[in-house]
């Protein structure tokens, strides 16, 4: 009896400090996943309904399937899932959503379509997992996530790296990636194939890289060297800026190990940031504004989309550039990444600047490399800031940072660019539980794709940077 | 052990335990209080996913979720208390089933029970700390108690990472008092003990966390507990206290007697001492009023308690919330204006000056530092997750209209115990658009218009929005004051003449501090009484202060003169107030 009693006291104490209640979402199915297309070989696209009972019906041309939703969630069977969609590479499905229990009627039923592409999408994203708060790192993380499941492996945790912070996870899909690690012991973890290496980009000559992007055959990095700081707007829809004082680029050669210049891409003239190699990594795409003050001036700041030729036997920058999109008084380019087939170069857009993250009105631009033309993207872009894209290999998926939901904190949306540059609504990278983007006070910062899963982990990147000294680049000029 | 001294073994500890509850309750319920505003509880997604990919995932569950009970002062002692006799009987049990042929000492068992006493005080020592010493500690009575049945020494060995994973860095202790248990049986047991705390730190390295966090988990180093070895004093002290134990009655018998209860005597004393810890319980105290709006109270605790920097910054927002910023700013802690006005807000700094500076920029209408602290402190507070800070970030949502950003927090809260019903209520007015009257004057006080200023530069900030809104007073007093409290009397002359000279003098009454700054640097009888017309000071201010200067010139001893004509006024603090480097 006495037992019971306890038992039935501490049942008590135990619920009154729990509040199990389902999220409520309306009418609503979180995330959108109406009207999308997506790759055959994506990961389960659960979601959140209103209806705590739910069956789903999904209708595709080999077959007819039905799942049942319990707690207002509809989770899929992960082999199941893909053995569908692996049959419909090219259908549309259609999903309907009915409620079960009483009281709900046919007008209750949602209905879905979900356009399944041949394509598939790179099986890996990194990302960076970092409270967006202004300037303060802490608890940051760099997580690798397997796009056909809910997998993830932790490639950095600054738990582990004296707090300092981490960045850029960069990679040339084709087994090459570095990130940046700050503070004392830090330096540029470069991993080829498998083999890592912490380089210190810094000379007497020449800045420690930033923002980066790899060659396709691995052997160079082009980066900007920047002093960066930030300053607060006073107006309070504005938050912040994030701004170079100034900024040059300079090209690694990881061969060598040494790092050069040019007179073309540096100096105080002109701010450089943003470079990505061109597909035959014969070009250097980056964006360069005349330098005015900051912050002051900051809103003078307009980033053209500019080239300059690249010598891949030699890793000489050309002397000539040209400006290849001019931004005028109106817009500022950043974020530059050519499509692995050559075709396209995607960029952000916002009014001024080179942080587009903080500015609400940035958005996603795809230029035809072959003509010029240049498409605006509605159909993926929303108020908000949509930045920090990535190709997937094949050139049929991007993946990009957005703010859209609740305009603080960035989630990786995914969006399909058809071969002739048409582009599909984006969807929100699916989560095993999709309430984690409800509960979680982190941006997905930086999202990239590659095709092979890295092969190191958090814990190698953590013994790099406490036990390993950085190799020294030298500078040739 | 006979009767008698079992009983006042039992009384002993049941006495340590109720002074326990008495001086927790008295000398450091707002530290525990404050671990509710720090921590959150919720069994979303995320959060799932984050107690599975960390160790202690027991105790950081039931830690976490005992927390919220610690929004009631009364609660949150009861349930510290508790768990430390929970640790006491826990050791008490232990040493009883490990030594049945030893008197069972509940006092020995105290000396763990103080430790953690001591520790559970600190804001920042997760309760589930305690919860993992707890289930360790009852995880090797476990372990004690099928001591007779055989464990095979795998089983031992691999006890100590399961513990690990269930309770966190206890584990340790509990290995060491598995050391204890099994000191009598050869060395494979032993060995495998070692074995096992190989074992943890080897399964700490698969959650990511360095050997030292792994013994510490779920303590985040770094905060207010600078001493990581601090924390691993525990399991030897448990180790020391049974070894102890063992030679108990030779001790209470002998002439080490008194050593003994003197050594128990000298680490009470200690821990009460510690207990005290009277600036980190005034300073949570006085941000706990300022949170639960009772602002009377944080104005008399500003007034009347020992001198903080937190007092002396609760002392004026306080009276910038009633426009009298400027009226009573000599009335409280005299300092330079980053030591009275601003909290700030540098890395390093502690959080509590991120989370408390919010109350302040809201009054000034800054949302954007109240937005950057408020993430600020959210992003540096051990585990990043506060209900206050969400509670604060919504509230800044609000503020600016950014209903969708308020939902998002609001919607956390609602998942929560203790402020789901403040959520619902807020998302309610939302919904209806009957946003709280607090909210839209902040709101009015906003800056509309743009400018540029470094994290932290509160005047900057400040000018941007007196600019923009130059009827908004809280940011103006705030402005000028800064000035004036930093002896600037030039730059306090252009401002005032900026921002009140026939504009809001001709709606509020200007104060005499003002008044009394103005005529500072006047030089000779024209410009004082060209002064007097121009900014209509008062009479009788004016009367006062030609009085104190002919008193002055007079005087032998002019720094005298000032504090005894002038004190209470801004002529005795620019003249005879003097500021240490």
């Amino acid at each position: 009896m006495k037992k019971e009693t306890l038992i039935i006291i501490i049942s008590a104490f135990l619920l009154s400090g729990c509040n199990c209640k389902v999220t409520d979402v309306g009418n609503d199915i979180f995330p959108e996943y109406d009207g999308i297309t997506v790759p055959y070989n994506i990961a389960p696209l659960n979601f959140r309904t209103s209806f705590r009972k739910s069956s789903v019906i999904i209708q595709g041309q080999s077959g007819r399937y039905e799942f049942k939703g319990h707690r207002g969630l509809v989770r899929f069977p992960l082999k199941k899932w893909h053995r569908i969609l692996d049959s419909e590479k090219g259908n549309t499905l259609t999903v309907t959503v009915m409620p079960r229990g009483k009281g709900y009627g046919e007008s209750d039923n949602r209905q879905l379509v979900w356009t399944i592409s041949a394509d598939p999408i790179d099986r890996y994203l990194s990302y960076r997992l970092i409270e967006p708060a202004y300037e303060v790192w802490s608890g940051i993380q760099i997580e690798q996530r397997d796009m056909e499941s809910f997998g993830t492996v932790l490639l950095g945790d600054n738990r582990n790296a004296d707090n300092s912070c981490m960045n850029c996870h960069t990679s040339n899909r084709n087994g090459t990636s570095f990130m940046h690690l700050r503070g004392a012991k830090g330096g540029t973890v470069v991993n080829r194939n498998g083999k890592l290496a912490k380089l210190n980009t810094k000379t007497e000559q020449t800045g420690g890289g930033v923002y980066g992007d790899i060659s396709a055959d691995g052997r160079y990095a082009v980066f900007t060297t920047a002093d960066i700081t930030f300053a607060i707007h006073s107006q309070v829809d504005l938050r912040m800026e994030v701004y170079d004082k100034r900024s040059d680029l300079v090209v690694v050669d990881f061969d060598n190990l040494t790092v050069s210049d040019n007179a073309s891409v540096s100096g105080p003239d002109y701010q450089e940031t943003f470079p990505c190699f061109s597909a035959d990594g014969r070009k250097i795409f980056f964006c360069r504004a005349e330098h005015h003050a900051q912050p002051d001036s900051i809103d003078e700041m307009h980033y053209d989309i500019a080239v300059v030729q690249f010598d891949p036997e030699s890793g000489r920058i050309g002397d000539r550039v040209i400006t290849l999109v001019p931004a005028g008084d109106k817009l500022s380019f950043s974020h530059l990444k050519a499509s692995p087939d050559g075709r396209w170069l995607m960029v952000t857009a916002a009014e001024y600047g080179t942080f587009p993250v903080w500015h609400k009105e940035s958005e996603l631009w795809l230029i035809d490399l072959k003509d010029g033309r240049t498409d605006v993207l509605p159909q993926v872009n929303a108020y908000g800031a949509d930045t920090y894209h990535s190709w997937s290999s094949n050139s049929r998926w991007v993946v990009f940072a957005s703010k859209r939901d609740d305009l603080v904190y960035g989630r990786p949306y995914i969006a399909y660019i058809g071969p002739d540059g048409t582009a599909g609504k984006p969807f929100l990278l699916p989560q095993k539980d999709p309430d984690k983007y409800l509960t979680i006070l982190k941006s997905f910062n930086l999202p990239e794709l590659y095709p092979v899963s890295e092969r190191y982990n958090a814990r190698d990147v953590a013994a790099f940077y406490n036990k390993v000294e950085s190799e020294q680049i030298k500078y040739v000029p | 052990m006979n009767n008698k001294n079992r009983n006042l073994d039992i009384v002993f500890a049941a006495g340590v335990l109720v002074i326990a509850w008495v001086m927790l309750f008295y000398k450091a319920s707002y530290r525990l209080q404050f671990k509710e505003q720090i921590s959150i509880f919720l069994l979303g997604a995320d959060r799932i996913e984050w107690y599975l990919s960390n160790p202690g995932v027991v105790a950081s569950v039931l830690g976490d979720w005992l927390t919220q009970f610690y929004l009631n002062r009364l609660a949150g002692t009861t349930l510290s208390v508790l768990l430390l006799a929970a640790i006491m009987t826990g050791v008490a049990r232990f040493f009883r089933l490990a030594e049945p042929q030893k008197p069972v000492c509940l006092i020995m068992s105290v000396v763990p029970v103080l430790l953690e006493g001591y520790f559970i005080t600190f804001p920042n020592y997760p309760l589930s700390a305690t919860v993992g010493l707890a289930l360790s500690v009852w995880a090797a009575c476990l372990m004690a108690h099928i001591k007779d049945s055989g464990l095979s020494a795998w089983i031992i060995g691999l006890s100590v990472p399961v513990v690990f994973v269930i309770a966190g860095g206890h584990a340790l202790t509990f290995a060491l008092m598995l050391a204890f248990l099994k000191r009598k049986d050869g060395i494979m047991p032993l060995l495998s003990i070692a074995v096992g705390i190989v074992l943890m730190l080897i399964c700490g390295r698969m959650y990511n966390l360095t050997f030292v966090h792994s013994l510490i988990w779920p303590v985040w180093p770094g905060y207010i507990i600078p001493y990581k070895a601090l924390l691993l004093l525990m399991p030897w002290i448990i180790s020391a206290t049974f070894v102890l134990s063992l030679h108990y009655s030779k001790l209470m018998d002998s002439t080490w007697k008194p050593v003994v209860l003197s050594l128990l005597a000298l680490s009470g004393t200690y821990i009460s001492s510690v207990l005290s810890l009277d600036e980190l319980e005034r300073t949570v105290k006085i941000g706990t009023l300022a949170y639960q709006n009772k602002w009377e109270e944080v104005r008399e605790m500003s007034s009347s308690d020992k001198p903080s920097i937190y007092n002396a910054y609760y002392w004026n927002v306080c009276n910038a919330r009633k426009g009298r910023l400027a009226d009573e700013l000599l009335n409280g802690r005299w300092g330079r204006s980053s030591d009275v006005l601003f909290l700030s807000t540098k890395r390093g700094d502690p959080y509590f000056s991120m989370m408390y500076y919010t109350d302040a920029l809201l009054e000034m209408g800054d949302v954007s530092q109240a937005t950057d602290c408020a993430l600020l402190a959210q992003t540096v507070m051990p585990g990043h997750y506060s209900s206050r800070m969400l509670r604060r970030l919504a509230e800044i949502a609000v503020v600016t209209a950014d209903y969708g950003v308020a939902s998002k927090y609001l919607d956390i809260l609602l998942h929560t115990r203790n402020h789901k019903a403040w959520a619902a209520d807020l998302l309610a007015r939302i919904e209806a658009r009957d946003i709280p009257e607090q909210y839209l004057t902040w709101r009015s006080r906003t800056a509309g218009s743009d400018r540029f200023f470094a994290q932290g530069d509160s005047r900057s900030s400040l000018t941007a929005i007196a600019d923009f809104s130059p009827y908004n007073r809280v940011a103006i007093d705030y402005l000028l004051c800064s000035y004036l409290l930093d002896k600037n009397i030039n730059t306090f002359v252009n401002l005032y003449d900026k921002y009140y000279l026939n504009s809001l003098d001709r709606i509020v009454t200007v104060p005499d501090l003002y008044q009394e700054a103005l005529l500072v640097n006047v030089d000779s009888r024209e410009s004082f009484s060209e002064t007097v017309s121009k900014y209509n000071i008062s009479r009788e201010i004016a009367d006062k202060y030609i009085r104190l200067m002919d008193a002055r010139s007079k005087d032998p001893h002019p720094e005298a003169v000032i504090t005894k004509e002038a004190m209470g006024t801004y002529w005795h603090y620019i003249m005879a107030v003097r500021f240490n480097n």
